[in-house]
């Protein structure tokens, strides 16, 4: 079988396609790559020593349990990572075609054999990586947080996967942009405005319900209960207004609202990552149906509903890009 | 027996009635053109005759709204993975990688085209032979002149030593040195066989490289062939150049005597010296007998030859009556 490759070494041919070398190669070569790991770090850092000077310099009779430290710490660095991925992903990824057009050196690849999918794989293969790179960069100031105390290994690694497809997600809404708008200039302006509209508007939209709650009254608790079940699990009883007898006359009306309340949970990291925080704290089951006042409601963990959400999202991407390669023919 | 009669080599590359619309204007009406292996193709025509949109369509860049073209045997609509892999392509302005050097640049592109790693380092020492960059290998693309970016743009086309080769006015801004380095290099590309289609706006740069020529107005190709045959063909005999010192009004009524000769034109220099050009009816022998008639007057020639420029002439000519016909390809992009 020596010289046959199989599904794996296809793929890993497909990625490894020379377009990645090159752009691997260009985005090593000189002091960007080092000002982009700075730009991430040195504030990473900074809060990540600010926190452990804080806890430090607690009085030992006041000081806190660790278990609530070492999750608070964990939670505020990867916080901030978020923000600064958000940042740097289209800063990486909205140049990837437009750059190639401005310079003139597009049509150069379009006449190679390379398929529009291969150019669009290699750049954003070259993109990503340098992305996922600083994620693992910064990994050993999250891992802090395991030496604090309050954090196992399964909380890291949900950390890591929605900080990953995070960054995977809008990278390749970046490279979309980039494809189909004709500047850079413009590509990066919409790809950050598509971020920050995909990981602010939904918390911020939550924070305007919550203020404004006052001025609805209790009616907006029968839109927000799945929120309040997520992040305080089965045994809380989330619907305020509902009685358990009205409940069980009513259950599906409750199991779409807990399955649209999901959903929007898993259109955004930091929704995600708080419900992933309670779910692995409660142990919940990654898949499965909770019985909450009488009623059945399916439940899936947050950050594995958060994952499959975002890599269609980032395949559907990756298609639109090549389709937006394709018009440049007519 | 048909085995007897010898097969045409096919053409390394062939247009038929290629159309390109942009909107409602006509950017190219019907682009012909059969180009066989080892010549080196001139296409010559005005900016906005539609010389760019076709050559892009033949380099699988733009789809056609109509007709069909073939590199080789593959064509550019249904197998363009395969026309792509026998064209080279360089266009009239290109930008480079600022990041790569030389050697990595041309390494790069011969991947991208599918060459072996374990042949790559050697199609590079070839090419950068060839286009005279060697010294450069691990220098910074960036780094090169205009002249000499353009010769390793010639160098990228090659890497994956394609049967055709389409350069759009591969000259443009370059300096007259840098001109004559890129000429010597497409010359050497036409004794290796390749078929070269190369479009310009300036005639005398085509007029000395080419075998054949193509001349493009208003989205058309409105005559192509061998250079000979064209010039022949359009003014029905050779352009001839004759140079006396003095005496040039002599030459004119002598010309002007015979039968053959037609479109007689003086130019007369400040000191003396004529010029006349002209169109002779005949072959070879017929541009002897001239010349030695013309000497036998006494006539003090110091210059007797085909005029080159001769391409100018047709081209004015063919594009002006296409003018007066009152053509609709005219409004061509």
């Amino acid at each position: 079988m020596v010289g046959e490759a199989g599904p794996v070494g296809r793929l890993l041919g497909r990625l490894a396609n020379p377009l990645a070398g090159k752009e691997l190669l260009a985005r090593m070569r000189g002091p960007r790559a080092f000002v982009v790991a700075t730009l991430l770090l040195l504030p990473l850092a900074a809060v990540a020593a600010g926190l452990y000077a804080m806890i430090a310099a607690m009085p030992a009779g006041e000081a806190m349990s660790a278990t609530p430290v070492g999750k608070l710490f964990f939670a505020a660095v990867t916080a901030v990572e978020l923000g600064l991925i958000c940042l740097l992903a289209p800063a990486l990824t909205a140049d990837l075609i437009s750059g190639e057009r401005e310079r003139q050196t597009l049509d150069l690849l379009l006449v190679t054999p390379l398929s529009r999918r291969q150019i669009v794989v290699g750049k954003l293969v070259a993109a990503l990586g340098s992305l996922l790179l600083l994620i693992v960069l910064a990994l050993p100031i999250q891992a802090l947080a395991v030496l604090i105390g309050g954090i196992g290994i399964e909380e890291l690694l949900a950390g890591l996967l929605l900080l990953s497809l995070t960054a995977v997600t809008y990278g390749c809404v970046g490279l979309y942009w980039s494809a189909r708008l004709r500047t850079t200039r413009a590509a990066m302006l919409i790809a950050y405005v598509s971020t920050l509209f995909g990981v602010g508007a939904v918390p911020l939209a939550l924070v305007l319900l919550v203020l404004g709650n006052g001025l609805f009254g209790a009616r907006l608790d029968q839109v927000l209960w799945p929120l309040v079940w997520l992040v305080n699990g089965s045994q809380s009883t989330p619907f305020p207004t509902v009685t358990a007898g009205e409940a069980a006359q009513n259950p599906s009306t409750l199991q779409v609202q807990a399955i649209a309340g999901q959903l929007v949970v898993a259109t955004n990291p930091l929704l995600a990552g708080i419900a992933s925080a309670a779910a692995l704290v409660q142990g919940r089951p990654v898949v499965g149906v909770e019985h909450v006042a009488s009623v059945d409601l399916p439940y899936v963990a947050p950050w594995l509903l958060f994952g499959s959400l975002h890599l269609l999202v980032a395949a559907f991407m990756i298609w639109l890009t090549g389709r937006a390669l394709g018009r440049a023919r007519r | 027996m048909s085995a007897l009669t010898p097969d045409p080599s096919p053409p390394a590359l062939e247009a038929r009635a290629l159309k390109k619309w942009f909107g409602s204007t006509v950017a190219v009406a019907d682009f012909s053109l059969s180009v066989p292996p080892g010549a080196i193709y001139g296409l010559i025509g005005p900016n906005g005759a539609g010389k760019t949109t076709s050559l892009r369509m033949l380099a699988t860049l733009l789809d056609p709204d109509g007709g069909e073209a073939w590199v080789g045997d593959a064509s550019i609509r249904h197998d363009q993975a395969g026309a792509r892999r026998k064209l080279g392509w360089m266009p009239d302005f290109f930008g480079v990688y600022p990041e790569l050097k030389v050697g990595e640049y041309l390494d790069f592109y011969a991947a991208c085209h599918g060459v072996p790693s374990a042949r790559r380092a050697a199609v590079t020492t070839d090419l950068l032979h060839l286009v005279d960059l060697t010294h450069k290998r691990d220098g910074y693309v960036e780094g090169l002149s205009r002249g000499m970016q353009q010769r390793l743009g010639l160098a990228r086309a090659l890497v994956h030593d394609p049967a055709v080769l389409l350069l759009d006015e591969p000259s443009s801004g370059l300096d007259p040195r840098a001109r004559l380095e890129l000429r010597e290099v497409v010359r050497e590309l036409g004794r290796m066989g390749k078929a070269v289609v190369i479009s310009s706006h300036i005639l005398a740069e085509l007029a000395d490289l080419c075998t054949h020529i193509a001349i493009v107005d208003g989205g058309r190709v409105l005559t192509s062939g061998p250079v000979e045959e064209v010039i022949r063909r359009l003014h029905g005999g050779r352009s001839v150049r004759v140079q006396v010192l003095g005496e040039g009004e002599r030459l004119r009524d002598l010309l002007l005597a015979r039968p053959d000769v037609h479109a007689v034109q003086l130019d007369d220099a400040a000191d003396g010296a004529g010029t006349a050009r002209f169109v002779l009816d005949g072959d070879e022998q017929a541009l002897s007998r001239l010349l030695a008639e013309l000497m036998a007057t006494g006539l003090p020639i110091f210059g007797f030859g085909q005029d080159a420029g001769g391409l100018e002439d047709v081209f004015l000519q063919v594009t002006r009556r296409l003018g007066d016909d009152g053509g609709e390809a005219a409004d061509g992009g």
